[in-house]
Formats: structure tokens, sequence, C-alpha cells
């Protein structure tokens, strides 16, 4: 546990340099920022409507994913860049611990920065409609959709330098273009699992379930989700099996392949 | 196998036919060998294959055909030889965010150490950087890495050191005072690999040496040695002498010399025999009444027999 805790500390403070940090901060605070501006001029309901077409899929569909990329690709690829990664891989500790800690701090990092849009976006929320009961739903569905992008980002950051531009081209196209196409396989879009988790939660703290939910809400939602079914517990069994295959893959390539070229 | 002077009796770290290609540029080939207690040179050219062979024996790399061992055991398989091992990788790899002492813990706390502060603190004393341990890494000069970097791998008292150029950037008291430590190190039966293309370190700190050029393992053993072994190659000897003339023309005349050339009132003989030179000129200056001053073979330094090794002259 003590070897789990200190790669977490040393990972925090390689991933949020203070330059970095201010310039994703910057990004994160984005959809507050649009929201606030749109909030203040718009009634009540087209506000709300604008949030949930506009604003939450901006923050999980764009701010969360990018700020996941750049975070997720340096965990254990600028360690191998930087060559690094012999402090770490010539010590007695398992390769999976390895992944599994790295993918715990980079988790939290990218939480801590992507997290901090997020309760923006749900103030800025609360401040121009007057509804605070859906922050819980926002900061679940950006944990769940941080998780599921950096676990992807942190074995292809390993694999290649060209990560960030790999993950944003995954992003634009996969993400963006194919799972919004097509519903047979928007399941496997990890923005819409973030959604699907804020979706299932609003319908469970609101109406009891989505079929009570008032026809318009049910219209936001269904936009944002492309065909996934709501549900808190299916988006996080999702990006834990996509976590849990991640620090598999990394503990397979730290083994089988060199660790620095 | 000890009776090769690539293989040592009782050793830590056994290499078997190892080679290790990246596309088609074979880095190292079918290199043979065995490490023990003491401090052994991998001595060799830029390129000639040291790195790419010390980081397959530290694990970081994969042999692409062959077989290795590090005290029993294969470290890409065994991550608990690691307990064991240390590394001062040669890249100018450190976290710059952390402090020294942070930097030195952090290896401690990975490597299982029972109280990691302690043997930090006791690390960073053996390498003389107590005052700049709580400053930034990210301002140490390159030689005030190095040593951090070479606390670090002793923080976990490593059987088994590698270490990758590891006087690179040290200043002269520095590297006199980093030497000593890896002698006291060997001294006490850890088996320490230097990596180095500078032949004066190799020769100050190894007394056991691998050269390798163009990825083989060209010589195995101390300088004098692996010299030997180009019977082909005269030695060249320096004498010094009070009439130098009259010494030279006398030395043209005996069969066991093959040329003699007076320059600035030195002597340089080639000769195949040494130990035949030895004997025979004493006598023959005494013959000639002409007093000896120096006698001092020329290439029996690391750097002759490297330049042979490299250039075959």
């Amino acid at each position: 546990m003590t070897r789990f805790l200190a790669i977490i500390r040393v990972t925090l403070l390689q991933l949020i340099g203070r330059r970095r940090s201010i310039g994703l901060l910057v990004l994160a605070a984005v959809p507050a920022v649009i929201l606030l501006l749109v909030g203040l001029n718009e009634a009540d309901r087209e506000t709300e409507e604008f949030f949930r077409r506009g604003i939450l899929p901006l923050i999980l569909g764009v701010t969360v994913p990018i700020i996941a990329i750049i975070l997720g690709s340096g965990s254990l690829g600028d360690e191998r860049t930087h060559k690094t990664i012999s402090y770490l891989a010539l010590r007695p500790i398992r390769r999976e611990v390895i992944a599994a800690a790295k993918l715990s701090a980079t988790w939290l990092a990218s939480f801590l920065v992507a997290g901090s849009g997020a309760f923006l976006a749900a103030i800025a929320l609360g401040i121009t409609v007057g509804s605070w009961d859906e922050m819980f739903a926002i900061m679940v569905a950006t944990a769940i959709s941080t998780l599921g992008f950096v676990a992807v980002m942190q074995v292809v950051g390993y694999l290649t330098d060209r990560a960030v531009v790999i993950g944003l081209g995954y992003l634009l196209i996969w993400e963006g273009i194919v799972t919004g196409a097509a519903s047979a396989v928007a399941t496997t879009s990890i923005w819409r699992m973030g959604a699907s988790a804020y979706a299932g939660i609003i319908a469970g703290d609101h109406w009891g379930s989505a079929l009570g939910l008032e026809a318009r809400v049910v219209a936001d939602l269904e936009d944002l989700l492309a065909g996934v079914l709501p549900g808190v517990w299916g988006a996080l069994f999702k990006v834990l099996g996509i976590s849990a295959v991640s620090i598999v893959a990394l503990g397979y390539l730290m083994r089988d392949r060199d660790l620095v070229s | 196998m000890a009776t090769s002077p690539a293989f040592v009796s009782n050793p830590t770290i056994e290499i078997e036919e190892i080679s290790k290609w990246f596309g088609q540029k074979v880095a190292v080939s079918n290199v043979s060998c065995s490490f023990g207690a003491g401090i052994t040179g991998l001595l060799g050219p830029n390129g000639a294959g040291k790195t790419t062979l010390l980081r397959m024996m530290a694990g970081l790399i994969r042999p692409s055909r062959g077989s290795l061992s590090v005290l029993g055991t294969n470290p890409r398989n065994d991550t608990a030889v690691f307990q064991k091992v240390g590394l001062v990788p040669e890249d100018d790899a450190v976290y710059g965010f952390l402090t020294g002492r942070r930097f030195v813990e952090y290896g401690a706390e990975l490597a299982g150490v029972r109280n990691p502060s302690s043997a930090a603190a006791h690390a960073i004393t053996a390498v003389g950087m107590d005052d700049a341990a709580g400053r930034r890494i990210e301002g140490y000069s390159k030689g005030m890495r190095q040593r951090i970097k070479v606390a670090g791998a002793l923080v976990n008292d490593p059987e088994v050191l590698y270490l990758d150029e590891p006087l690179n950037g040290a200043d002269p008291v520095q590297r006199v005072r980093l030497i000593e430590l890896f002698h006291r190190l060997a001294d006490e039966g850890r088996t320490v690999v230097v990596s180095s293309h500078v032949l004066e370190e190799v020769e100050k700190m190894a007394n056991r040496v691998i050269a390798m050029v163009d990825g083989r393992l060209a010589a195995a053993g101390d300088a004098a040695a692996i010299r030997a072994a180009f019977t082909d190659i005269p030695y060249r000897v320096r004498i010094d002498a009070n009439v130098p003339r009259k010494l030279g023309s006398a030395l043209l005349g005996q069969d066991v010399i093959r040329s003699v050339e007076v320059i600035d009132e030195t002597i340089h003989v080639q000769t195949d025999d040494l130990g035949e030179l030895g004997r025979m000129l004493p006598s023959l200056a005494q013959s000639l009444d002409v007093r000896l001053t120096l006698v001092q073979p020329e290439d029996l330094s690391l750097e002759s027999v490297f330049r042979y090794l490299v250039h075959g002259r």
C-alpha cells in the first residue's frame, strides 16, 4: 500500500504542473461561463434545455475528454518519453500495481480539474435556473466519463508519442461522429456512459423512473443519450471494466515490451 | 565456464548468447559473459552496444534472443529481484519537480525499504549531497543530478549495481569521491557494472573489463591480459638512457627487437616478447656502459588496448 500511495503522490505532482493546470482549469471553466452568459438572458426552461442539450455534452464530450487525453497520455507516456520509467519499473512492484496506481492518480488529477469545471457549471445552473439538485448527477457523470477516458488514454500514451493527436482523432471521429450516428455502437461511447449515469440519477431522484419525466425533459435526455439506456450502475460497471482492461493491458505491455526505446 | 576471461566463478549475472536488434539494426550480437563481485567495466565506443546490454541486464529491455539471469532469476519475469538491484541510468532522467531528498525517498518507498527517510539520508550522505538535498532537482547541475541518481540507486542497499556513465558531469573532486564509493561497494562484495566510453574512468574503477565493439564482445579480462591476446601486434616500449643512440644501435641487432626509433633522445622499440626484452636489456646496457633511466611499455594502457580493439592498430 505504501508503494501504491507513493506512486499516486508523485504522479499527482508530475501531472499537475502549475502552467498546465492553469490552462486546463481555464478550459474546464468554459462551459460554466457559456451557461452563465446564456442563462442570464434566457428563461429558466430554455436555460435548462440548453444545459442538457449543449452544456452537458460540452462538459462530458469535449472538456472532460480533452483533459483526460492530455493528462492520461502523459501518465505513463511521459515516464517512457523522459525515461524516468526505470525508477518505477526497476523496483519490486507488480506491473499491474504500477498501472493501477498510475490510473488512480491520473483519474484523481483529471477529476480535480474537470470536476472543478463541472462544479462551476452546476453552480452556474443553480444561479441561472435556481436548480441545485442536479449537482450530484453532474459530478458523478464527470467522474465516470473521466475514468473511462483516462483508462483508454493511459494505454495509448504508453504505446505512442502521438497519443494526444490520436486521442483527439478518436474523440472527434468515434465519440463525436460514429457513435452519434449509429445507435448500435452508441453504448461504447465513453462520454455517453457519463451521460447515462447523469440521466439515471436524474430519473431516480426526481421522478422515480424515466417514464415519469416531463416530456420535454425526456426529449432532452434522449438527445443526450442517443439510444443509450439511462443508468448509473451500468455506466459505472462499463468504465470499471475499461479500467480493468487498461490495467491488465499495461501490465502485459510493461512485462512484454521494452520499457525504454 | 570460468576458464574464459569473459566468465567469472560465482557469477551474480549470467548472460548466454544474448542478442538485441531494433528493426534492422543489430545493437548487441550473440554476447555471452558473466559478472561477479567487484567492479567490471563495460567498455566500448559510442554505439558499441554497452547501454543496450546494460539495459537488458537491468530488465529495461527484452533480449531478442538468448537468456540472462540476475541473482539466479530473469529480471523480466521476477520483479522481486529488484529488491537487490540498483541502476543509475545514462539519460538525464530525473523527476525535476521533486527535491533530491524526496526523489531518493521515493525510490526507497518503491523498493519497500523499512525506513525510507533514514535510508534516503544515508544514501544522500554517501554521495555528498546533504547540503542540496532539500532543493528541487530541476535546479541541480548535471553533476549533482548524477550524484542524486547514484543515491537513488543505493537507497535499497543493492547487491547488484548498474552504473551507466556514472561520472558524467561530475567535477574532479566528486569523481574521486564517487570512484572511492564504488570501490567501497565492490569491496563489500557487491557486483558493480560500470558502462563508460571514457577509458580513464574505467581504468580507475574496474579491475576487469568487458570490451564491446559493434555490438559484439571484443575482449574480456584486465587491460594487460587483453593486450596479450593481440599476438600479431608488437608491444611498444619507451626506453630512456644517458646515451640513447649507442643503446639504440645495439638494440637493432637483437632478435627480440622488431624495430628501433630514437626520437628526441628517447628510444622507442617494438618487440613481440616483453619478458625477453626485460631480461636482456639490463645486461646489454651494462655491457655498453649505458645507464637506463626509464623503461616503460607504451601500449599496455586501456587506451592502447581499446585502440587496437576498435581500429586494429
